[in-house]
């Protein structure tokens, strides 16, 4: 068991997902789990859970994340459309399905305006950022301090997070 | 009218734009920072309110915010920013208000052309006023 948790031991604190969208996830995915109910440990859970999954633990939260906001996701007059695209969708999950690298932080997974969905990827000043558009095109970006490293952005997605990962 | 610069926007005027609370990330310090896609919209049309027309912030937090939140199940908070630098960002802004209830403080930006431009160069400027965005409550 110690050993599924291992390349989770290299990840920065900050890159978990808030315990309010682990728990959404779990009741999402019926778990059993309760947001109200103060008798489960909700990290031990979760981490059990990543550690049975046969993705890797980072594939396995932005999927389901994306699933869920699929869902929930509406159009929201005043602020934007939160309904994501079937081609932003499709385009998100074969990005996710290319990355070969098993050990990555957790990523961030919220819905852009306009049916997109965005994905990012963060390891202290440096993160690689992905929004997939409502007709499926993707813009993939490297930043280190908030700023677009231009250059390294030309390159594909994996060389960016291989970028990412190095000390 | 399609896309165009409402000149009866007035550059000193301030815009609001509702912001989820997953569009925030802290920094490196643990400043909280608005992050690009609160300001990102994949048909490059950002929905605003003019606080002039809103009785101020505190009009946009009484009268508007509750009706986005309700429709979106969700708190929100909201980030205001310049008329003036909103233009300098390269965006147009004017006027929709079948958007939003009929309310004519309801405005969006989009690029200063009438077709949309690239997505990288539209990111580029949802980055450079979100970074500029003054988040409320602080």
């Amino acid at each position: 068991m110690a050993l599924a948790y291992m390349p989770l031991a290299n990840m920065a604190l900050a890159t978990m997902p808030s315990a309010v969208e682990i728990a959404r996830t779990f009741e999402s995915r019926s778990f059993g789990y309760k947001l109200s109910d103060p008798r489960q440990d909700l990290f031990t859970v979760y981490w059990a859970w990543l550690g049975h999954s046969e993705q890797s633990p980072w594939k396995t939260t932005a999927l389901s994340k994306i699933s869920m906001l699929r869902k929930t996701g509406r159009l929201v007059s005043g602020l934007g459309d939160f309904a994501l695209s079937e081609k932003a969708v499709k385009a998100v999950q074969k990005l996710i399905g290319e990355i070969e690298i098993e050990s990555l932080p957790l990523p961030t997974v919220t819905p852009v305006s306009g049916g997109a969905i965005f994905v990012s990827w963060r390891s202290g000043p440096k993160s690689v950022e992905a929004t997939a558009y409502h007709d499926g095109e993707i813009l993939v970006e490297a930043l280190e301090n908030q700023r677009v490293d231009e250059e390294r952005s030309m390159g594909d997605p994996s060389s960016m997070l291989w970028w990412l990962v190095q000390g | 009218m399609g896309r165009h610069d409402d000149e009866t926007i007035l550059p000193e005027w301030t815009l609001a734009r509702g912001i989820r609370p997953d569009w925030f990330e802290n920094d490196e310090k643990g400043k909280e920072v608005i992050q690009s896609r609160a300001f990102d919209e994949s048909n490059q049309e950002v929905s605003c309110f003019i606080l002039e027309e809103t009785d101020g912030a505190e009009g946009f937090q009484r009268d508007i915010l509750p009706i986005i939140e309700k429709e979106l199940e969700e708190r929100l908070r909201f980030a205001t920013v310049g008329v003036r630098f909103a233009r300098a960002c390269g965006f147009w802004i004017y006027r929709k208000p079948e958007e939003f209830h009929n309310n004519r403080a309801h405005v969006v930006l989009c690029p200063q052309q009438t077709e949309n431009i690239s997505r990288k160069q539209f990111k580029r400027q949802a980055r450079e006023i979100a970074r500029k965005a003054v988040p409320y409550p602080v």
